[in-house]
Protein backbone atom coordinates (compact mmCIF):
# COMPACT_ATOMS: atom_id res chain seq x y z
CA UNK A 1 0.00 0.00 0.00
CA UNK A 2 1.20 3.66 -0.74
CA UNK A 3 -0.55 6.32 0.08
CA UNK A 4 1.49 9.01 -1.55
CA UNK A 5 -0.48 12.70 -0.83
CA UNK A 6 -3.80 11.16 -0.66
CA UNK A 7 -3.92 11.46 3.06
CA UNK A 8 -3.14 15.47 2.20
CA UNK A 9 -6.19 15.53 -0.35
CA UNK A 10 -8.33 13.42 1.42
CA UNK A 11 -7.84 15.97 4.80
CA UNK A 12 -8.82 19.16 2.19
CA UNK A 13 -11.69 17.30 1.50
CA UNK A 14 -13.00 16.66 4.76
CA UNK A 15 -12.08 20.56 5.78
CA UNK A 16 -13.56 21.43 2.68
CA UNK A 17 -16.72 19.50 3.35
CA UNK A 18 -17.44 20.09 7.04
CA UNK A 19 -16.70 24.10 6.90
CA UNK A 20 -20.36 24.76 5.96
CA UNK A 21 -21.58 22.63 8.68
CA UNK A 22 -18.85 24.69 11.12
CA UNK A 23 -20.04 28.07 9.65
CA UNK A 24 -23.33 27.44 9.84
CA UNK A 25 -23.07 26.41 13.54
CA UNK A 26 -21.19 29.48 14.52
CA UNK A 27 -23.28 31.29 13.46
CA UNK A 28 -26.08 29.63 15.54
CA UNK A 29 -24.03 30.13 18.27
CA UNK A 30 -22.67 34.19 18.05
CA UNK A 31 -26.28 35.26 16.43
CA UNK A 32 -28.45 37.86 17.77
CA UNK A 33 -32.09 36.55 17.13
CA UNK A 34 -34.58 39.24 16.00
CA UNK A 35 -36.80 37.34 13.26
CA UNK A 36 -39.00 38.89 10.77
CA UNK A 37 -40.91 37.65 8.05
CA UNK A 38 -39.24 39.03 5.35
CA UNK A 39 -35.31 37.71 7.26
CA UNK A 40 -37.62 33.88 7.03
CA UNK A 41 -37.58 34.49 2.85
CA UNK A 42 -35.38 32.96 0.83
CA UNK A 43 -32.24 35.07 -0.85
CA UNK A 44 -32.75 35.24 -4.20
CA UNK A 45 -30.29 37.75 -5.37
CA UNK A 46 -32.12 40.94 -3.72
CA UNK A 47 -35.16 39.88 -5.59
CA UNK A 48 -38.36 39.42 -4.58
CA UNK A 49 -38.76 35.36 -4.12
CA UNK A 50 -41.57 33.58 -6.60
CA UNK A 51 -42.12 29.97 -7.34
CA UNK A 52 -40.99 27.07 -6.34
CA UNK A 53 -37.23 26.13 -5.91
CA UNK A 54 -37.56 22.53 -7.70
CA UNK A 55 -38.36 23.88 -10.97
CA UNK A 56 -38.49 21.84 -14.31
CA UNK A 57 -35.09 22.34 -16.02
CA UNK A 58 -34.42 22.34 -19.76
CA UNK A 59 -33.05 20.07 -21.62
CA UNK A 60 -30.66 21.95 -23.00
CA UNK A 61 -28.32 21.62 -19.58
CA UNK A 62 -28.66 18.21 -20.12
CA UNK A 63 -27.17 18.41 -23.57
CA UNK A 64 -23.95 20.67 -22.06
CA UNK A 65 -23.48 18.47 -19.25
CA UNK A 66 -23.28 15.58 -22.07
CA UNK A 67 -20.69 17.06 -23.89
CA UNK A 68 -19.12 17.80 -20.84
CA UNK A 69 -18.84 14.63 -19.41
CA UNK A 70 -17.68 12.97 -23.10
CA UNK A 71 -14.70 15.44 -23.27
CA UNK A 72 -14.45 14.48 -18.95
CA UNK A 73 -13.45 11.38 -20.18
CA UNK A 74 -11.13 12.60 -23.15
CA UNK A 75 -9.60 14.20 -20.36
CA UNK A 76 -8.46 10.88 -18.39
CA UNK A 77 -7.34 9.12 -20.88
CA UNK A 78 -5.23 12.49 -22.46
CA UNK A 79 -3.23 11.92 -18.95
CA UNK A 80 -1.37 8.63 -19.07
CA UNK A 81 -0.61 9.87 -22.54
CA UNK A 82 0.73 12.62 -21.80
CA UNK A 83 2.97 10.74 -18.97
CA UNK A 84 3.84 8.07 -21.49
CA UNK A 85 4.70 10.74 -24.49
CA UNK A 86 8.62 10.13 -23.69
CA UNK A 87 8.32 6.63 -24.60
CA UNK A 88 5.47 6.23 -27.46
CA UNK A 89 6.97 8.79 -29.89
CA UNK A 90 5.28 9.74 -33.08
CA UNK A 91 3.14 6.64 -32.89
CA UNK A 92 1.28 8.04 -29.60
CA UNK A 93 0.90 10.94 -31.26
CA UNK A 94 -1.09 9.57 -34.33
CA UNK A 95 -2.81 7.65 -32.19
CA UNK A 96 -4.45 10.56 -30.04
CA UNK A 97 -5.33 12.48 -33.01
CA UNK A 98 -7.23 9.91 -34.51
CA UNK A 99 -8.75 9.66 -31.02
CA UNK A 100 -9.53 13.60 -30.71
CA UNK A 101 -10.07 13.87 -34.48
CA UNK A 102 -13.31 11.37 -34.04
CA UNK A 103 -14.54 13.27 -30.56
CA UNK A 104 -14.39 16.00 -32.71
CA UNK A 105 -16.83 14.55 -35.01
CA UNK A 106 -19.48 14.55 -32.51
CA UNK A 107 -18.15 17.58 -31.30
CA UNK A 108 -18.99 18.89 -34.98
CA UNK A 109 -22.50 17.00 -35.40
CA UNK A 110 -23.78 18.82 -32.20
CA UNK A 111 -22.59 22.34 -33.06
CA UNK A 112 -24.41 21.47 -36.74
CA UNK A 113 -27.61 20.48 -35.08
CA UNK A 114 -27.85 23.63 -32.74
CA UNK A 115 -27.94 21.06 -29.65
CA UNK A 116 -25.02 24.11 -28.40
CA UNK A 117 -27.59 26.94 -29.62
CA UNK A 118 -28.82 28.87 -26.59
CA UNK A 119 -31.98 30.23 -27.61
CA UNK B 1 -6.87 -13.79 2.79
CA UNK B 2 -9.03 -15.94 4.44
CA UNK B 3 -8.06 -19.36 5.86
CA UNK B 4 -10.12 -21.70 7.76
CA UNK B 5 -9.16 -21.25 11.43
CA UNK B 6 -7.57 -17.93 11.71
CA UNK B 7 -8.66 -16.14 14.33
CA UNK B 8 -11.26 -13.08 13.97
CA UNK B 9 -9.40 -10.61 15.20
CA UNK B 10 -6.99 -11.09 12.11
CA UNK B 11 -9.44 -11.28 10.05
CA UNK B 12 -10.39 -7.17 11.29
CA UNK B 13 -7.41 -5.96 11.16
CA UNK B 14 -5.28 -7.51 8.21
CA UNK B 15 -6.53 -6.64 4.95
CA UNK B 16 -6.60 -8.76 2.15
CA UNK B 17 -7.93 -9.54 -1.55
CA UNK B 18 -10.88 -10.97 -0.25
CA UNK B 19 -11.71 -7.87 2.37
CA UNK B 20 -11.85 -6.08 -1.08
CA UNK B 21 -13.54 -8.72 -3.38
CA UNK B 22 -16.40 -8.92 -0.37
CA UNK B 23 -17.14 -4.93 -0.19
CA UNK B 24 -17.60 -5.15 -4.52
CA UNK B 25 -19.63 -8.20 -3.77
CA UNK B 26 -21.50 -6.14 -1.26
CA UNK B 27 -21.96 -3.13 -2.98
CA UNK B 28 -22.90 -5.11 -6.51
CA UNK B 29 -25.86 -6.74 -4.64
CA UNK B 30 -26.99 -3.61 -3.21
CA UNK B 31 -26.83 -2.30 -6.71
CA UNK B 32 -28.78 -5.30 -7.94
CA UNK B 33 -31.63 -5.10 -5.17
CA UNK B 34 -32.01 -1.28 -6.05
CA UNK B 35 -32.22 -2.30 -10.01
CA UNK B 36 -35.13 -4.56 -9.51
CA UNK B 37 -36.80 -2.55 -7.07
CA UNK B 38 -36.87 0.90 -7.83
CA UNK B 39 -39.26 2.48 -9.73
CA UNK B 40 -37.70 5.80 -10.60
CA UNK B 41 -36.21 5.07 -14.05
CA UNK B 42 -33.27 7.21 -13.23
CA UNK B 43 -32.83 5.71 -9.75
CA UNK B 44 -32.20 2.05 -11.91
CA UNK B 45 -29.50 4.08 -13.68
CA UNK B 46 -28.00 4.86 -10.90
CA UNK B 47 -27.74 1.83 -9.59
CA UNK B 48 -26.27 0.41 -12.57
CA UNK B 49 -23.51 2.94 -12.33
CA UNK B 50 -23.39 1.51 -8.30
CA UNK B 51 -22.65 -2.07 -9.83
CA UNK B 52 -20.40 -0.98 -12.15
CA UNK B 53 -18.53 0.49 -9.90
CA UNK B 54 -18.34 -2.57 -7.75
CA UNK B 55 -16.99 -4.52 -10.75
CA UNK B 56 -14.32 -1.66 -11.20
CA UNK B 57 -13.28 -2.38 -7.61
CA UNK B 58 -12.74 -6.29 -8.53
CA UNK B 59 -10.62 -5.53 -11.38
CA UNK B 60 -8.62 -2.98 -9.50
CA UNK B 61 -8.15 -5.13 -6.55
CA UNK B 62 -7.12 -8.46 -8.51
CA UNK B 63 -4.73 -5.67 -10.25
CA UNK B 64 -2.92 -4.90 -7.54
CA UNK B 65 -2.78 -8.06 -5.51
CA UNK B 66 -2.00 -10.65 -8.78
CA UNK B 67 -0.09 -8.81 -11.26
CA UNK B 68 0.66 -5.14 -9.68
CA UNK B 69 3.69 -4.74 -12.42
CA UNK B 70 1.27 -5.02 -15.13
CA UNK B 71 -1.42 -2.82 -14.91
CA UNK B 72 -4.10 -4.63 -17.21
CA UNK B 73 -7.01 -4.73 -14.16
CA UNK B 74 -6.41 -1.07 -13.98
CA UNK B 75 -6.68 -0.51 -17.59
CA UNK B 76 -9.61 -2.40 -17.72
CA UNK B 77 -11.44 -0.33 -15.29
CA UNK B 78 -10.64 2.50 -17.21
CA UNK B 79 -12.90 1.14 -19.88
CA UNK B 80 -15.59 0.76 -17.37
CA UNK B 81 -15.02 3.67 -16.97
CA UNK B 82 -15.81 5.25 -20.76
CA UNK B 83 -18.94 2.57 -21.12
CA UNK B 84 -20.75 3.50 -18.26
CA UNK B 85 -20.38 7.33 -18.84
CA UNK B 86 -21.56 6.36 -22.62
CA UNK B 87 -24.19 4.23 -21.24
CA UNK B 88 -25.51 6.81 -18.42
CA UNK B 89 -25.46 9.82 -20.98
CA UNK B 90 -27.49 7.14 -23.72
CA UNK B 91 -29.68 6.32 -20.75
CA UNK B 92 -30.62 9.04 -19.60
CA UNK B 93 -31.22 11.02 -23.22
CA UNK B 94 -33.70 8.02 -23.35
CA UNK B 95 -35.44 8.69 -20.26
CA UNK B 96 -35.36 12.26 -21.26
CA UNK B 97 -37.13 10.91 -24.32
CA UNK B 98 -39.85 8.97 -22.84
CA UNK B 99 -40.32 11.37 -20.04
CA UNK B 100 -41.94 13.91 -22.95
CA UNK B 101 -43.61 11.22 -24.39
CA UNK B 102 -45.76 10.28 -21.26
CA UNK B 103 -44.76 12.74 -18.64
CA UNK B 104 -43.60 9.92 -16.04
CA UNK B 105 -40.21 7.86 -15.42
CA UNK B 106 -41.81 5.09 -13.37
CA UNK B 107 -40.84 2.39 -14.93
CA UNK B 108 -44.20 0.29 -14.26
CA UNK B 109 -46.61 2.57 -16.41
CA UNK B 110 -44.29 1.85 -19.42
CA UNK B 111 -45.80 -2.05 -20.19
CA UNK B 112 -46.61 -1.74 -24.11
CA UNK B 113 -44.10 -4.50 -24.40
CA UNK B 114 -45.85 -6.60 -21.64
CA UNK B 115 -48.56 -8.28 -24.15
CA UNK C 1 -3.37 -1.49 10.64
CA UNK C 2 -3.16 1.94 8.38
CA UNK C 3 -4.88 0.09 6.08
CA UNK C 4 -7.50 -1.82 8.24
CA UNK C 5 -8.83 1.56 9.74
CA UNK C 6 -8.66 3.32 6.98
CA UNK C 7 -10.60 0.15 4.54
CA UNK C 8 -13.51 -0.05 7.47
CA UNK C 9 -13.80 3.84 7.37
CA UNK C 10 -14.32 3.35 3.39
CA UNK C 11 -16.31 0.53 4.16
CA UNK C 12 -18.34 2.21 5.80
CA UNK C 13 -19.41 5.41 4.20
CA UNK C 14 -19.86 3.50 0.99
CA UNK C 15 -22.08 1.04 2.02
CA UNK C 16 -24.42 3.06 3.99
CA UNK C 17 -24.32 5.52 1.47
CA UNK C 18 -25.33 3.09 -1.13
CA UNK C 19 -28.37 1.57 0.75
CA UNK C 20 -29.07 5.59 0.81
CA UNK C 21 -28.71 5.65 -2.73
CA UNK C 22 -31.29 2.58 -2.80
CA UNK C 23 -33.60 3.19 -0.22
CA UNK C 24 -33.90 7.04 0.23
CA UNK C 25 -37.32 8.26 -0.98
CA UNK C 26 -36.30 11.43 -2.37
CA UNK C 27 -33.96 11.07 -6.03
CA UNK C 28 -32.53 13.76 -5.03
CA UNK C 29 -30.91 12.79 -1.74
CA UNK C 30 -30.48 9.37 -3.69
CA UNK C 31 -28.01 11.26 -6.17
CA UNK C 32 -26.34 13.34 -3.68
CA UNK C 33 -25.32 10.09 -1.77
CA UNK C 34 -24.28 8.71 -4.98
CA UNK C 35 -21.51 10.90 -4.82
CA UNK C 36 -20.52 10.34 -1.38
CA UNK C 37 -20.48 6.74 -2.75
CA UNK C 38 -18.06 7.31 -5.25
CA UNK C 39 -15.86 8.79 -3.40
CA UNK C 40 -15.20 6.26 -0.87
CA UNK C 41 -14.50 4.10 -3.93
CA UNK C 42 -12.08 6.32 -4.90
CA UNK C 43 -10.18 6.01 -1.45
CA UNK C 44 -10.54 2.11 -1.83
CA UNK C 45 -8.58 2.40 -4.86
CA UNK C 46 -6.07 4.86 -3.33
CA UNK C 47 -5.38 1.73 -0.99
CA UNK C 48 -4.85 -0.59 -3.89
CA UNK C 49 -2.35 1.68 -5.45
CA UNK C 50 -4.67 3.17 -8.21
CA UNK C 51 -4.08 6.26 -7.78
CA UNK C 52 -4.77 7.57 -11.35
CA UNK C 53 -7.73 5.85 -10.89
CA UNK C 54 -8.69 7.14 -8.32
CA UNK C 55 -9.15 10.67 -9.13
CA UNK C 56 -10.23 9.50 -12.65
CA UNK C 57 -13.35 7.86 -10.70
CA UNK C 58 -13.79 11.65 -8.85
CA UNK C 59 -13.62 13.65 -12.09
CA UNK C 60 -15.67 11.04 -14.40
CA UNK C 61 -18.44 9.55 -11.68
CA UNK C 62 -18.21 11.88 -8.92
CA UNK C 63 -18.33 15.18 -10.95
CA UNK C 64 -19.28 14.40 -14.41
CA UNK C 65 -21.74 11.17 -13.56
CA UNK C 66 -24.07 12.75 -10.74
CA UNK C 67 -24.15 16.35 -12.98
CA UNK C 68 -25.82 14.76 -15.96
CA UNK C 69 -27.86 12.64 -13.35
CA UNK C 70 -29.18 15.77 -11.32
CA UNK C 71 -29.80 17.73 -14.50
CA UNK C 72 -32.08 14.26 -15.66
CA UNK C 73 -33.79 14.31 -12.30
CA UNK C 74 -34.45 18.13 -12.56
CA UNK C 75 -35.70 17.85 -16.47
CA UNK C 76 -37.80 14.75 -14.65
CA UNK C 77 -38.62 16.09 -11.57
CA UNK C 78 -38.17 14.44 -8.23
CA UNK C 79 -41.99 14.87 -6.76
CA UNK C 80 -43.97 12.82 -8.92
CA UNK C 81 -42.20 9.63 -7.91
CA UNK C 82 -42.49 10.21 -3.89
CA UNK C 83 -45.92 7.63 -4.87
CA UNK C 84 -47.20 4.22 -3.49
CA UNK C 85 -44.28 1.98 -2.74
CA UNK C 86 -43.99 -1.52 -4.38
CA UNK C 87 -45.76 -4.38 -3.67
CA UNK C 88 -44.31 -6.59 -1.12
CA UNK C 89 -44.44 -9.59 -3.17
CA UNK C 90 -41.80 -8.06 -5.62
CA UNK C 91 -39.51 -6.23 -2.61
CA UNK C 92 -39.45 -10.14 -1.31
CA UNK C 93 -38.61 -11.47 -4.31
CA UNK C 94 -35.72 -9.31 -5.04
CA UNK C 95 -34.50 -9.27 -1.78
CA UNK C 96 -34.28 -13.32 -2.42
CA UNK C 97 -32.70 -12.88 -5.90
CA UNK C 98 -30.07 -10.16 -3.91
CA UNK C 99 -29.51 -12.72 -1.72
CA UNK C 100 -28.72 -15.34 -3.43
CA UNK C 101 -26.32 -13.35 -5.74
CA UNK C 102 -24.77 -12.37 -2.61
CA UNK C 103 -23.67 -16.06 -1.25
CA UNK C 104 -23.42 -17.00 -4.12
CA UNK C 105 -20.48 -14.57 -5.41
CA UNK C 106 -18.90 -14.53 -1.59
CA UNK C 107 -18.64 -18.32 -1.94
CA UNK C 108 -16.89 -17.55 -5.23
CA UNK C 109 -14.31 -14.93 -3.50
CA UNK C 110 -13.47 -17.46 -1.01
CA UNK C 111 -11.36 -19.45 -3.71
CA UNK C 112 -7.92 -19.60 -2.83
CA UNK C 113 -6.07 -17.73 -5.17
CA UNK C 114 -2.30 -17.62 -5.36
CA UNK C 115 -0.85 -14.35 -4.30
CA UNK C 116 1.93 -13.11 -5.20
CA UNK C 117 3.35 -9.31 -3.29
CA UNK C 118 3.71 -6.84 -5.66
CA UNK C 119 7.71 -6.84 -6.19
CA UNK C 120 9.37 -4.09 -4.34
CA UNK C 121 10.99 -2.72 -7.52
CA UNK C 122 7.22 -1.85 -8.73
CA UNK C 123 6.30 -0.16 -5.53
CA UNK C 124 9.66 1.92 -6.15
CA UNK C 125 8.27 3.28 -9.35
CA UNK C 126 5.26 3.92 -8.08
CA UNK C 127 6.22 5.79 -5.45
CA UNK C 128 8.93 7.38 -7.75
CA UNK C 129 5.99 8.62 -10.65
CA UNK C 130 2.52 7.63 -9.25
CA UNK C 131 1.20 4.66 -11.47
CA UNK C 132 -0.04 7.16 -14.53
CA UNK C 133 3.09 6.46 -16.71
CA UNK C 134 2.81 3.51 -16.58
CA UNK C 135 -0.93 3.12 -17.38
CA UNK C 136 -0.39 5.36 -19.92
CA UNK C 137 2.59 2.47 -21.88
CA UNK C 138 0.34 -0.22 -21.60
CA UNK C 139 -2.90 1.83 -22.51
CA UNK C 140 -1.21 3.32 -25.71
CA UNK C 141 0.53 0.10 -27.08
CA UNK C 142 -1.05 -3.07 -25.83
CA UNK C 143 -4.34 -1.39 -25.73
CA UNK C 144 -4.46 0.81 -28.96
CA UNK C 145 -7.46 -0.86 -30.68
CA UNK C 146 -9.70 -0.98 -27.79
CA UNK C 147 -8.79 2.36 -27.07
CA UNK C 148 -9.75 4.10 -30.06
CA UNK C 149 -12.53 1.87 -30.10
CA UNK C 150 -13.29 3.62 -27.23
CA UNK C 151 -13.64 6.88 -29.22
CA UNK C 152 -15.95 5.56 -31.26
CA UNK C 153 -18.30 4.53 -28.78
CA UNK C 154 -17.95 7.73 -27.16
CA UNK C 155 -19.09 9.21 -30.14
CA UNK C 156 -22.24 7.08 -30.91
CA UNK C 157 -23.32 8.09 -27.52
CA UNK C 158 -22.63 11.99 -28.36
CA UNK C 159 -24.47 11.44 -31.64
CA UNK C 160 -27.38 8.78 -30.03
CA UNK C 161 -27.85 11.09 -26.95
CA UNK C 162 -28.30 14.25 -28.47
CA UNK C 163 -30.66 12.82 -31.10
CA UNK C 164 -32.62 11.49 -28.32
CA UNK C 165 -32.34 14.15 -26.39
CA UNK C 166 -32.99 17.36 -28.67
CA UNK C 167 -36.04 16.39 -30.33
CA UNK C 168 -38.37 19.89 -29.60
CA UNK C 169 -36.05 22.88 -30.17
CA UNK C 170 -34.27 22.13 -33.64
CA UNK C 171 -36.63 20.19 -35.21
CA UNK C 172 -39.85 21.78 -33.98
CA UNK C 173 -40.48 22.96 -37.30
CA UNK C 174 -41.15 20.10 -39.12
CA UNK C 175 -42.65 18.42 -36.16
CA UNK C 176 -45.43 21.12 -35.89
CA UNK C 177 -46.30 20.94 -39.94
CA UNK C 178 -47.08 17.61 -38.93
CA UNK C 179 -49.03 17.83 -36.04
CA UNK C 180 -50.70 20.25 -37.95
CA UNK C 181 -51.88 18.27 -40.06
CA UNK C 182 -53.39 16.11 -37.67
CA UNK C 183 -55.41 18.43 -35.58
CA UNK C 184 -57.37 20.23 -38.77
CA UNK C 185 -58.56 17.49 -39.47
CA UNK C 186 -59.47 16.31 -36.56
CA UNK C 187 -61.09 19.90 -36.55
CA UNK C 188 -59.90 21.03 -33.55
CA UNK C 189 -57.45 24.69 -32.39
CA UNK C 190 -56.70 26.97 -35.53
CA UNK C 191 -53.29 27.70 -37.01
CA UNK C 192 -52.76 30.59 -34.64
CA UNK C 193 -53.73 28.73 -31.76
CA UNK C 194 -51.61 25.49 -32.99
CA UNK C 195 -48.27 27.98 -33.78
CA UNK C 196 -48.54 29.05 -30.27
CA UNK C 197 -48.62 26.29 -28.45
CA UNK C 198 -46.13 24.43 -30.95
CA UNK C 199 -43.73 27.71 -29.85
CA UNK C 200 -44.65 26.56 -25.64
CA UNK C 201 -43.70 22.84 -26.85
CA UNK C 202 -40.66 24.03 -28.14
CA UNK C 203 -39.94 25.87 -24.95
CA UNK C 204 -40.68 22.58 -23.28
CA UNK C 205 -43.59 23.64 -21.57
CA UNK C 206 -46.30 21.60 -23.01
CA UNK C 207 -46.11 18.21 -24.22
CA UNK C 208 -47.44 17.85 -27.73
CA UNK C 209 -48.73 14.64 -27.77
CA UNK C 210 -51.42 15.37 -24.74
CA UNK C 211 -52.69 18.70 -26.02
CA UNK C 212 -53.51 17.34 -29.69
CA UNK C 213 -54.78 14.01 -27.80
CA UNK C 214 -57.20 15.51 -25.54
Amino acid sequence: MYLGWFPLIFLLIVFAASMPFVLMALAQVVQIKSPTVLKYTAYESGMTPFGDARIQFDVKFYLYALLFILFDIETVFLFPWAMAFGKLGLFGLVEMFLFIGILLLGLVYAWRKGALRWQ
Amino acid sequence: MIQTGVDPMNLVTHIGLYHYLALAVLLFSIGLVGLITSRNMIRVLMCLELMLNAVNINFVAFNNYLHLDVMAGQVFSIFILTVSAAEAAVGLAVVIALYRMRSSVDIERYTVLKG
Amino acid sequence: MTEAIIFWAFTAISVTAALGVVFNRSIIYSALLLILVFLSIAGIFVLNNADFLAIAQTIVYAVGMTIIVLFGIMFTGDRAMLDEPLTSVRKLVSLVLATFTFVLLIKTVQFPFSIQPASQSVIQTLMQSGSTKMLGELLFSQFVVPFELASVLLLVAMVGAIVLAKKTFADAGEMSSQQLSYSIDSGEPTKEANSALHAAASRGEVHLEEVTRS
